[in-house]
């Protein structure tokens, strides 16, 4: 089987998809600063940032392994970041001050769009993570005050993104993360006609092997009239970006 | 006609004083002023999971 992967190959996807059109967006749901290798490991997911900032994410959701860092290595890496890590669930234990942002908004062709970052699992002692559904009950109207499209940003997992789809109003799309597995079509409520994307199931030898590319069309009053997304396997068909790849070549020296 | 009340200039200067003229629109503190809202194609790219991997694996 071949090598997928990389964010060499990821960059070449990215700067394609911007070439193609100015209003993106680039995501990341979770569980992505660090796992079982280094650099990542060794750096507590300085490289991750590192990357992710060449790449020009937009914003992550905290999942279980970015919270395992604790609270002063995230402090740290999120004054490292250029895009929003976000959690509007992950509370310092015994306490209701959040980790990190809830959400971000970005404009766009007069709409103000806001990423909410959800995250999931049990946490840590020093960090709790409150329910998924009932903080999205609660931080989605908040947001939708602010900006006229949502977009969720969640590491809560398959079935509370399923219930959050169905129950939750005011949300666009939902982009996930999680175990549950990846994905080859958008899950679209039946309730809402929210989709649900994932692009990948993190397993050794196989993280980052994809991404998901999702196409919404709002009309001007910010409504959603059509979606469309693929799974975009990060095969050795998709060529390395030059820059990025020297970049990976230096970090794995080191 | 004003010279012949000059009262009436000096409340007229007052006034003049008292009211901006044209004053410039401030954005609300936090918010950016909006072009009007025009039907947008949003693209998404997402991963997850990364696991913070550099390098492809088999």
């Amino acid at each position: 089987m071949p090598a997928l992967g990389g964010v060499a190959r990821r960059a070449t996807t990215i700067n394609l998809e911007r070439q193609r059109n100015s209003h993106i967006l680039v995501l990341d749901a979770g569980d992505s600063l660090t796992g079982d290798q280094d650099p990542a490991l060794k750096t507590q997911g300085q490289t991750s940032v590192d990357a992710m900032n060449r790449l020009g994410y937009d914003a992550m959701a905290l999942g279980p392994t970015d919270l395992s860092l604790g609270l002063d290595v995230l402090r740290a890496r999120m004054a490292e970041a250029r895009f929003a890590m976000l959690s509007a669930n992950a509370v310092v234990t015994g306490t209701t001050e959040l980790v990190a942002k809830p959400y971000v908004v970005r404009e766009m062709a007069g709409h103000r769009v806001a990423i909410v970052g959800l995250s999931g699992g049990d946490g840590t002692a020093a960090i709790g993570v409150l329910d998924p559904l009932v903080t999205a009950l609660k931080i989605v109207p908040e947001a939708r005050r602010e900006a006229d499209i949502v977009i969720l940003l969640s590491h809560a997992g398959p079935a509370a993104d399923q219930l959050i789809a169905d129950g939750v109003p005011g949300i666009a799309a939902i982009v996930s993360g999680g175990a549950g597995g990846a994905m080859t079509t958008a899950w679209v409520s039946k309730t809402s006609g929210v989709p649900i994307y994932r692009a990948d199931l993190a397993m050794t030898g196989h993280a980052g092997r994809a991404v998901g590319i999702g196409r919404l069309d709002f009309d001007a009053s910010g409504q959603l009239k059509a979606q469309s997304w693929r799974a975009v396997s990060l095969s050795p068909d998709v060529a390395d970006d030059r820059a990025m790849a020297e970049w990976v070549q230096e970090q794995t020296k080191q | 006609m004003l010279r012949r009340f000059p009262f009436l200039l000096a409340v007229l200067i007052l006034a003049a004083g008292c009211v901006p003229a044209a004053a410039p629109v401030q954005p609300m503190p936090g918010a950016s002023p909006l072009q009007a809202p025009q039907p947008l194609q949003l693209t998404v790219v997402h991963s997850n999971d990364t696991w913070g991997y550099l390098e492809p694996c088999g």
